[in-house]
């Protein structure tokens, strides 16, 4: 319920916006708002390292433990300081204890600064010439450090160590004693103090943040490649549906593929899933078999002969390959497929069809229209610098930035339009038939309809209307149509997905 | 050149002569202290025993932080030793520590011998003998043992 209403309050929101530009009024925000505007921050890389020391702060004014004990504790559990903190109060349970046990006893924030304690390694005293524990040379009381287990190391190789661990190949959040199966832990405030190098300090730093995104349930990289920003939402499900990061990409917070309203997380991976194996295959099927005219079975051609014995247990068709008709008895003689003849096999060989190559037509049908939206969305690409161009020249005739915005406007729109109408015919393709559906198909075709008319406008006659006002009237009218029913069918596969009304082909 | 990598590996070459382990031997080759030849006897009271089994280890240098590649040059017949004498060992790979050595290495791939771990074969067919058929197995590695006193 709650999802609905501010979905319908958004969508009030937008609506308004619109109106601010009949009016002429300058609109403040110059990005498309979007339905989940409000419930979702983009953070930069210092924000979310901000973030995470907020965080730790804050599960710190209650608990106090060491800034990078708590982080290593907040990372196990996901980031959710809540639950560390019930877990920390009911340490009776046995599972819970061991945890906070393990870390506490594991963590070390201050280096031990010569301590000559204890044995080391394979059982070789060292202990008592101060030897450092990798390069094996003797080393300065001063210049020699261990976690409190006993292993010393000098600051040279455990500046290294730390550098490989940062930057080597299996980054890991949480750096353990270089000697083996020691499980001290370094702590984060000891790694400025151990490097100099402000590269490694910075892998560091990247190296943490990642933990904390990757862990956490409310946030995510934006997967827009070179984007370095991170999507946070405000409570677990805040957001059904795509988000919008700063950079123009919208994916979905979930999955984290690119927006793919109105189908849900499953039906999409299914459908990439299918066309990844599928069209390749198809393809094949649909260059190298035929049918069998006979029993409809899938045929390949394995040698040059056109004389054709279907294999199929109950069927033992004769045909010819080229013509499809029987081979007779006497073979090429009764047999001319080089004439040509309007042939009335090809009405009834409907009927002979597999139901697999019903279910491929089927499949290549809207696989097609899928495809086909997609490359129209790659095309249209071209029309961001377009459009570009358009606003300079508007600039350079006295209309003002804010005027002439209209037109980034219209592209993004039409850009979420081929969006929403590429899902739609996977959509289509897993939904079951019935008196929805049929609404269904409407609202797609209308919406087909719309993006068709304001792709065209956009591509090819913007430059042919000279007066700026006129121009500014027909692009709004076609992208508020536009937005409109991209709207109309989302709400209506939405509505229907709370209704219960659809149902799926299991495939 | 003087390198952290070179320099350790000095100071190796050292400790393994002041303080010899048992059963195993390397030097550095004669030109290049990035690779040494060493040589592995095998351990008594195994079917290993009184084989002499070369091996050539070659250093990076980010050593001692990331292992060296250990490959057996003489014939093996071992559940994790792969087919081209490359060796299957924590130790090789994921829980390498800095504070190993050349003597630490060569010693515990000498009790990997001993006691092979059948349940990560690089070689299946060891493997598979190791577990269900000892003496065939025993009679393979005997084979190998003969071997590596000719090559």
């Amino acid at each position: 319920m709650e999802d609905e209403d501010t979905m319908d309050f958004s969508l009030d929101e937008d609506y308004d916006e619109i109106e601010d530009y009949d009016e002429g009024m300058p609109s403040q925000d110059d990005n498309v708002k979007d339905e989940e505007e409000g419930h979702i921050d983009v953070l930069n890389t210092e924000q979310i390292y901000n973030s995470m020391v907020d965080t730790i702060h804050q599960a710190n004014g209650v608990l106090n433990l060491p800034q990078g004990m708590m982080r290593i504790l907040l990372h196990d559990f996901k980031w959710d300081s809540e639950k560390l903190l019930e877990a920390y109060f009911l340490r009776e349970n046995e599972k819970n204890n061991q945890i906070f046990k393990n870390i506490e006893e594991n963590t070390v924030s201050s280096l031990g600064v010569g301590q000559l304690t204890g044995k080391f390694g394979n059982g070789e005293s060292v202990a008592d010439n101060d030897e450092c524990g990798i390069c094996f040379l003797p080393a300065r009381e001063s210049d020699i450090y261990d976690l409190g287990c006993g292993h010393q190391f000098c600051t040279d190789c455990w500046s290294s160590y730390l550098k490989e661990k940062i930057t080597g190949g299996e980054a890991c959040h949480k750096i353990t004693c270089a000697a083996y199966k020691c499980t001290k832990i370094v702590d984060d405030a000891i790694i400025p103090k151990l490097i100099d190098d402000t590269k490694v300090r910075q892998a560091h730093q990247r190296l943490i943040t990642n933990s904390f995104v990757e862990c956490n349930r409310l946030m995510r990289w934006c997967p827009s490649p070179d984007c370095t920003f991170a999507v946070r939402i405000q409570w677990v499900g805040a957001v059904r549906n795509g988000v919008t990061c700063r950079c123009g990409f919208s994916f979905c917070f979930c999955c984290g593929r690119s927006s793919h309203q109105p189908l849900t997380c499953v039906m999409i991976k299914k459908w990439i899933q299918k066309c990844e194996d599928d069209s390749e295959t198809a393809n094949w099927i649909e260059a190298n078999t035929k049918d069998c005219p006979k029993c409809g079975v899938t045929i390949e051609k394995n040698g040059g002969c056109n004389h054709m014995t279907c294999t199929s247990a109950s069927c033992g068709n004769h045909f010819c390959w080229i013509c499809l008709t029987a081979w007779g008895p006497n073979g090429y003689q009764t047999h001319s497929c080089s004439a040509y003849v309007e042939s009335e096999q090809n009405k009834g060989k409907e009927n002979k069809m597999t139901n697999s190559r019903i279910a491929l037509e089927r499949y290549l049908f809207y696989y097609s229209r899928y495809a086909n939206h997609i490359q129209s969305m790659k095309l249209e690409k071209k029309l961001v610098d377009r459009v570009q161009e358009k606003i300079d020249y508007l600039h350079a005739n006295n209309i003002s930035g804010i005027e002439a915005d209209f037109l980034r406007k219209a592209v993004e729109i039409l850009r979420k339009c081929r969006q929403a109408l590429l899902n739609t015919y996977v959509f289509a393709f897993y939904v079951n038939k019935n008196n929805q559906t049929d609404i269904f198909e409407d609202n797609q075709r209308d919406l087909e309809l719309a993006t068709e008319k304001l792709s065209a406008y956009l591509e090819q006659e913007l430059d042919l209307d000279d007066d700026v006002f006129e121009m500014k009237r027909k692009v709004n009218d076609l992208y508020r149509y536009c937005e409109t029913r991209r709207k109309v069918i989302l709400n209506h596969v939405e509505e229907g997905f709370t209704k219960s009304c659809w149902s799926f082909k299991e495939d | 050149m003087s390198t952290p990598a070179r320099r350790r590996l000095m100071r190796d070459f050292k400790r393994l002569q002041d303080d010899p382990p048992s059963g195993v031997s390397g030097a550095p080759s004669e030109n290049n202290i990035m690779v040494w030849n060493a040589i592995i006897f095998g351990p008594h009271d195994t079917p290993f025993e009184d084989g002499t089994f070369k091996l050539t280890v070659e250093f990076t240098e980010e050593y001692p932080n990331k292992p060296p590649s250990v490959r057996f040059q003489s014939k093996m017949f071992h559940p994790n030793v792969y087919a081209d004498g490359g060796i299957c060992l924590d130790i090789l790979q994921n829980r390498w520590s800095p504070t190993y050595d050349v003597s630490a290495i060569l010693t515990s791939i000498q009790s990997l011998l001993s006691d092979p771990n059948p349940n990560s074969p690089a070689n299946s067919m060891a493997a598979q003998l190791y577990k269900e058929n000892r003496r065939e197995y025993e009679k393979r590695v005997k084979a190998c043992v003969e071997q590596s006193w000719i090559d």
